[in-house]
């Protein structure tokens, strides 16, 4: 009688557990996935542009003097950009419109393309006469409508440790 | 059981010394001071003439310093590197070094403590741990500070004021609610030879031989560029890209520092509005002159 109870308990529990255990699990979609360069290509705003000090950073001193917005110290509320894409994806063109002479430290108008050198993904931007490489302070979704390019100014020689740098944020046109 | 007792004290005593202490000069340090410490073994099992040893240092919770563990070596392996030095035929070892560099962090990463032990080359025989607080960096208020503290010509670059922290005497600019600005900068042109511009309001023609620049104002009158930004809680600020408001290489006037000249020293002098060179004003006994350092030339 013992055996009996104790084969029929058994075999109660194993048949929960199957049933329980083979209930299907729903998850939650991926959701879009992020693209750099499917999120650069278009018409963009400048909305903000934050200036950052890398030396308080790195000591740790107040947020009040990290930071500074710099947007409305200069024309900036005009500044605007549009990347086109080449056809490969990875490369085309750039053109920034700056009616106020805000200071954007990059050539106005050229070539990006996207690099990297064994890091993160980074922006090159090529002018006339100037080359610089960008960073990516944030990586968004296209569905997010939102963009975010990093200066860094860095010691040219010795270190080369950033010192400073300028995030600029762009909403799409 | 008394013989399981006996054998693990012993199997511990041969690892781990006891009694042992550590002391760290100065005893009160930020993360960017150069410190000495010292570990007197004089009771431990280990660090006999002959027997050296060495630091592991780390940051508690986070992470070692990178002497300890590449290229090879590491705690089985001590890095010649992290060797300690003897004093005299004593047990006692010191070890110089400054935490930023030693971890490769940064003070902020650092935070409020540093670790370390000492160990003998192959790692058998060890201290215990000794955490050292570390003071924060304190950033100190100042009259005049520019933001960022390192900048080229070629940023944007504000020079504060903190009416709150200006001397009592300097009873006009304190009360002052519109402050405004003279500048002058020390510069290199591309011949190596040095030269001077000085850009301010004055109540002169534009075209006067000194070699100063004149904002063109022939009366006392606000001049836009020239004027404070308030940030509030009595801060002033005026923001420049340095390179542009000097007009570096601008062909317009031979006053202007020629293309590629390199600014070495910039003074931003805060003053009320009235200036004492214009007939007929009041003269401003509150107007101060500030060097604010040398842009970094990249």
């Amino acid at each position: 009688m013992k055996k009996i109870i104790t084969t029929c308990l058994t075999a109660f529990i194993v048949l929960t557990l199957f049933t329980v255990s083979c209930k299907k699990i729903s998850y939650s979609d991926v959701g879009e996935s992020i693209s750099l360069q499917k999120n650069l290509i278009g018409n963009w705003k400048l909305d903000s542009i934050i200036q950052v000090d890398q030396t308080a950073v790195d000591k740790g001193f107040p947020a009040n003097v990290q930071k500074l917005n710099i947007t409305s110290l200069f024309s900036y509320n005009t500044v605007s950009v549009k990347f086109t894409d080449g056809g490969t994806g990875n490369a085309g063109t750039f053109a920034f419109t700056n009616p106020g002479n805000a200071p954007l430290f990059v050539s106005p108008t050229g070539n990006f393309s996207f690099f990297d050198n064994g890091g993160s993904e980074r922006l090159k931007l090529a002018g006339t006469s100037r080359t610089d490489s960008i960073d990516f302070a944030k990586a968004y979704r296209v569905s997010d409508n939102k963009l975010a390019l990093r200066y860094n100014r860095a010691f040219f020689t010795g270190s080369k440790k950033v010192f400073v740098y300028y995030d600029f944020n762009f909403s799409r046109n | 059981m008394k013989k399981i007792l006996f054998l693990i004290s012993t199997v511990l005593a041969g690892t781990f010394s006891f009694a042992q202490t550590a002391t760290v000069s100065p005893s009160s340090f930020t993360a960017e001071d150069q410190i000495t410490i010292t570990f007197d073994l004089t009771n431990a099992n280990f660090g006999a003439p002959g027997d050296d040893v060495y630091i592991w240092g780390f940051v508690p919770g986070c992470c070692g310093s990178p002497l300890n563990d590449q290229n090879g070596f590491g705690f089985g392996n001590s890095n010649p590197v992290a060797k300690c030095t003897r004093v005299g035929n004593s047990k006692i070892f010191t070890y110089t070094l400054t935490p930023t560099t030693y971890m490769q962090k940064t003070a902020a990463q650092i935070g409020a403590q540093f670790g370390c032990l000492a160990k003998n080359q192959n790692g058998s025989k060890q201290t215990q741990d000794f955490n050292f607080p570390v003071d924060p960096l304190t950033f100190t208020p100042s009259v005049f500070r520019p933001f960022p503290s390192k900048f080229t010509q070629d940023d944007v670059v504000t020079f504060y004021m903190d009416k709150n922290l200006l001397d009592a005497s300097k009873v006009a600019l304190k009360a002052a609610t519109d402050v405004y600005v003279y500048t002058d900068i020390d510069y290199v042109k591309p011949d190596g030879t040095g030269g001077y511009f000085q850009v301010s309001q004055y109540c002169e023609p534009l075209n006067t031989g000194d070699g100063n620049f004149y904002t063109g104002m022939t009366t006392v009158a606000d001049n836009a560029a020239l004027k404070a930004k308030d940030f509030g809680n009595g801060l002033f600020g005026w923001t420049i890209l340095p390179s542009k408001f000097f007009r570096i290489g601008d062909p317009a006037s031979n006053k202007f520092p020629p293309a590629g000249s390199r600014i070495t020293k910039i003074k931003v002098h805060f003053r009320t509005r009235l200036s004492p060179y214009c007939p007929g004003t009041v003269g401003d006994s509150g107007s101060l002159g500030d060097n604010f350092g040398f842009p970094i030339t990249q």
